[in-house]
């Protein structure tokens, strides 16, 4: 039973992914078309909507192509690497609250955000090494690029997973604060969402400025258009993906949406109460039901981050690569220390002897 | 475990170093690019203040301050020590306006690297507990690490930065796999706690080892062979003033821990060190001498002769178990009395080659400077700079051991002990070679009285005329009274146990 | 033993001798990370998953990133790598190497003390909550005096990095 259990959830966790990837893929492309007043992909199926599997089996057929001089070895590992990385990621979001005896959640680890930290963090060498491996200046820049904006935005996003750690226990009676993902999403259903501040209204201005900090930065660590510095078309051809074609592309291009889709879980688990919503979702409710509704609810919320992702693509201007490493250094990482020296005051003033 | 404010107490002195250093740094902000007289000011009130914290610990307070969980320890030796330090710091500081004005380092970086360092080597003294020795002998050694090639047009210093840099980083890993390996045989990385774990009776192999390793990092640290081929080079390479601040604290700070790592976790094991430092001891007596004495620039010479130096000091280590297998600590008082009269005379000597340093046509139209370094820099100084060159004989006498100077009553107090307790094979060779160390003193006496002068254009800096002033005065004042000294030495040991 | 232990320390080795023998640089960059993935591995096996995951964020994640930077920056061909050292060089420092390894395992393995069972760790050993409470309560003072160290480290590298404005920029 238990087997069977791991295998459902493994099954949940991994269909949220491939199925919200090609719907992201697709939404896409038709929420540019919608903003730029086009019409977008309308051939394959009803309103276009098969397009992506026809990408996907474009890309297939393709022959793979490996350029002279490059690191074949490298090269072919590249795109696994980073395919790999958001797939492992999703092993410890709490997708939905408990049935019965189980979480809804693939493996239930005490580390589990400090273990998103570190997928998150290899997941970059499938960029950087792909990129080297390539044999091309351009990928070559592309790859550094991307390098550089990771570290330096994974400062910001350390410092804002820490003030979500810090408001789970900040106002909670029995002082457990937690890097469990599953602990915080059930503290946030118990005491209020983290982005209006968690238990307490002080935290407020905290929970918000900590949510516009995350999402940027997992904005910018997911190489999304304004950040697009690594792979940016206008100045170094394809970045880091210029010698790929076939399924090399394709699984760069799909990891792309996989890590957006772990970053606007990662979002909503710390900071938009995760599974949880007001008078749909009850904590202590562990029936079949319940669930069912707690995973909806928990799509549901992914669907509304994603669409703000694509949105803003369409609506930002991009930056010039000094202003993403000025906007990271200069702007967020002092902001994020403010942020979370003011949580500290307010957790100790509130602290209850 | 809680801690209260008043715990800070022990760490007040260097602390207030700290605080110095750090607001120079700041400093650099507020005032213009060649003031310096705010920097200056600062660090100095700095030192005073802490030696002044020092002074009401010794003579006010006495009794040693246990604090943080006995991670640190405000004990007579680590104020000893202290002092010694924060001596050397400020005449280093006094000597290296030269430095900064003349190679246009700015004064908040030097001055504040130089601040951490000090501060860092006082709170190494006064470590108890390997978790703090670690990482205080990390900040001393990455701002040391920086002060070498501070001046960074040079190639020499940037050369000279890396190397130690990567040896240093080397002796660190020896150092930790060492803390490593005791942890990994006793528990803790409490000095005391080691002691008692020790004490069970564990022979243990682990235990062993672990010491073997972490006095290998000390030796890196403070230069003893076969762990000083980093020495002259890096000596050779930093700008002078660096040279003067880490060739005298650095071996005090580091023999200072040393002494009590080995007094406090391993003394009932003296069978297991003993040996290894009385080879240790006479390597690197014999090694830096023979090596001082093929050395034809001045500066290399007296990195040789730290080296030989480091191994004097070592000898009181080394014959603390005497030959009737009875361990006698208060040898180590001899090493600690060493180090105060070597800092001096050392300090001086480094100093008088920042005094006589000229400007050297550079390219471009430029000038650079140049401090003495060769014998030929300095040939003939004595007719030209009477005072300066008298004062650098009594210095290089008192590095040779000649009385009555500071340098002859460390030697003699060193080796009396050593033959007291038995070995007279190490105050034989100790002895020997110090007689070799003179011929390479006396010839550069020789060339400053005896030659023709070969440099005419040496500009003599009178800050640093201050330090020389002030190093003579305390290594002619060490040498004709010692007795306050030596009792402050030995009574630095006797509460230590 | 924990076979997930044995196997993690196996790829360890493994690819720390691919590490010190390949040419290439960036593969010797690949191979200590995968070296240091799967040190983070036998953390995990033995109880330590707070070690495990800073280990991988701090070393893969940050420090391997700014190797392969600036490994990539400089981008050296293999030509460009220098000669190797002659046999005659490698041969005595294997050795050295080889006694230094041999010293300290004999060391391990002879220990008596290592035959007393270690302290039974209870469940929450090595969690994320008791590192923190050392770290704050017991090593506070050296918790405290590495931000000097950090201190000093970042101050030193822009020191010696930093471009020197000349006293005309500086007014201007």
């Amino acid at each position: 039973m238990t087997w069977l259990w791991f295998f459902a959830k493994i099954g949940v966790a991994l269909g949220i992914i491939f199925s919200l990837g090609p719907v992201c893929i697709m939404g896409d492309r038709k929420i540019s078309a919608w903003i730029q007043g086009r019409v977008g992909p309308n051939r394959v199926g009803p309103w276009g909507t098969f397009q992506p599997i026809a990408d996907i089996l474009k890309l297939m057929m393709k022959e793979v192509i490996v350029p002279d001089g490059v690191d074949k070895v490298l090269f072919l590992g590249g795109p696994l690497i980073v395919f790999i990385a958001p797939v492992f990621g999703y092993c410890v979001i709490p997708f939905g609250n408990q049935i019965g005896e189980e979480k809804l959640q693939v493996v239930n680890l005490d580390i589990g955000l400090l273990f998103i930290m570190s997928v998150l963090s290899v997941g970059v060498y499938g960029i950087t090494l792909g990129g080297w491996a390539s044999n091309n200046k351009f990928s070559l820049m592309g790859s550094l690029r991307a390098s550089a904006q990771l570290i330096s935005y994974e400062l910001t996003f350390g410092l804002t997973m820490l003030l979500v750690v810090m408001m789970s226990a900040s106002a909670d009676p029995l002082k457990s604060a937690s890097v469990d993902l599953s602990k915080i999403v059930l503290h946030q259903a118990e005491y209020g969402w983290n982005i209006f501040g968690g238990a307490t209204w002080w935290g407020l201005p905290s929970g918000l400025i900590g949510f516009v900090l995350l999402f940027t930065c997992a904005m910018a660590e997911n190489n999304r258009l304004p950040f697009d510095m690594a792979e940016c078309e206008a100045e170094l051809v394809g970045g880091y993906h210029t010698e790929y074609s076939g399924m090399g592309f394709a699984m760069y291009m799909f990891s792309e949406y996989c890590s957006m889709i772990l970053s606007a879980s990662l979002i909503v688990t710390l900071f938009l109460g995760g599974w949880s919503f007001p008078y749909l979702t009850d904590p202590a409710d562990h029936s079949f039901l319940a669930g069912v509704i707690s995973i909806g609810v928990f799509f549901t919320k992914i669907c509304i981050i994603l669409f703000l992702y694509i949105q803003l693509r369409w609506t930002l201007p991009r930056f010039r690569y000094d202003q993403v490493m000025s906007l990271g250094w200069k702007t967020f990482l002092p902001l994020a220390l403010v942020n979370i020296g003011y949580m500290a005051v307010i957790g100790v003033f509130l602290e209850k002897p | 475990m809680t801690f209260t404010i008043y715990e800070l107490a022990a760490m007040q002195p260097a602390l207030l170093v700290m605080i110095a250093g750090l607001l120079a740094v700041g400093l650099d902000t507020f005032v213009p690019s060649k003031t310096r007289i705010a920097h200056a000011m600062l660090c100095g009130g700095g030192v005073i203040a802490a030696m002044a914290a020092l002074g009401s610990q010794l003579y006010y307070q006495r009794t040693a301050i246990h604090a943080f969980g006995n991670m640190l320890v405000l004990d007579d030796m680590a104020c000893f020590l202290s002092l010694a330090i924060l001596a050397a710091t400020g005449l280093v500081l006094i000597s290296s306006d030269a430095d900064t004005t003349r190679r246009n380092i700015g004064f908040g970086e030097y001055y504040g690297l130089i601040m951490i360092a000090a501060s860092a080597m006082m709170m190494l003294v006064a470590s108890n507990d390997f978790m703090t020795i670690f990482v205080n002998l990390e900040v001393l050694s990455l701002a040391l690490y920086v002060l070498t090639g501070i001046t960074r047009k040079n190639p020499r210093s940037n050369e000279a930065s890396v190397k130690y840099l990567v040896s240093g980083a080397f002796a660190t890993c020896f150092f930790l796999m060492g803390v490593a390996f005791l942890y990994g045989a006793t528990g803790t990385f409490a000095l005391s706690g080691i002691r008692e774990a020790l004490a069970l009776g564990l022979d243990s192999s682990m235990a062993r080892v672990g010491l073997g390793m972490v006095m290998v990092g000390f030796a890196f640290k403070i230069g003893a062979v076969p762990f000083h081929m980093w020495v002259p080079d890096v000596y050779e390479g930093a700008p002078t003033s660096t040279t003067a601040f880490m060739s005298v604290t650095v071996k005090a700070a580091g023999v200072g821990a040393l002494i009590r790592v080995l007094l406090i976790a391993a003394p009932m094991r003296s069978d297991l060190w003993a040996d290894l430092l009385w080879w240790m001891a006479v390597a690197t007596m014999v090694v830096g001498n023979l090596m001082a004495l093929q050395q034809t620039s001045v500066k290399r010479m007296l990195a040789f002769s730290s080296v030989a130096h480091t191994g004097y000091a070592l000898v009181a280590l080394a014959t603390m178990r005497s030959t009737d297998e009875t361990f006698v600590p208060e040898a180590a008082a001899s090493a600690l009395f060493y180090l105060l009269t070597y800092t001096f005379m050392t300090l001086g000597a480094f100093s008088f080659l920042i005094y006589m340093g000229h400007e050297l046509p550079g390219k471009d139209g430029t000038s650079e400077w140049q401090d003495a370094e060769t014998l030929s820099d300095l040939a003939g100084m004595a007719d030209r700079r009477p005072w300066a060159a008298a004062m650098m004989g009594l210095f290089l006498l008192s590095l040779g051991g000649i009385p009555p100077t500071a340098g002859f009553l460390g030697k003699f107090y060193l080796f009396a002990g050593a033959i007291e307790r038995g070995h007279v094979t190490i105050a034989v060779i100790g002895v020997m070679a110090s007689l070799v160390s003179l011929y390479y003193y006396l010839r550069v006496i020789v060339w400053m009285y005896m030659k023709e002068p070969m440099i005419a254009d040496e500009k003599p800096h009178p800050s640093v005329a201050v330090v020389i002033a002030l190093a003579g005065l305390a290594t002619l004042l060490i040498g004709v009274m010692p007795g306050a000294f030596i009792a402050a030495a030995e009574h630095s040991i006797a509460v230590l146990r | 033993m924990d076979p997930i232990f044995l196997i993690a320390s196996a790829v360890a080795l493994a690819s720390a001798v691919n590490m010190v023998t390949q040419r290439n640089p960036v593969y010797s960059a690949v191979f200590l990370l995968v070296g240091f993935l799967a040190v983070a591995v036998t953390f995990l096996s033995l109880s330590a998953p707070f070690l495990a995951a800073i280990h991988v964020v701090v070393y893969t994640g940050a420090i391997m990133v700014l190797f392969l930077f600036v490994i990539m920056l400089l981008n050296l061909k293999p030509e460009e790598l220098g000669a190797e050292y002659p046999i005659e060089t490698r041969a005595p420092i294997a050795v050295l190497c080889a006694a230094m390894f041999g010293m300290m395992s004999w060391a391990i393995l002879s220990d008596p003390s290592l035959a007393i069972p270690a302290k039974a760790p209870n469940a929450t050993w090595g969690s994320v909550e008791e590192v923190g409470l050392l770290l704050f309560n017991v090593y506070a003072l050296p918790f405290e005096l590495i931000s000097l160290l950090i201190i000093v480290a970042m101050f030193g590298a822009l020191v010696l990095a930093k471009k020197r404005l000349s006293n005309v920029e500086a007014t201007s």
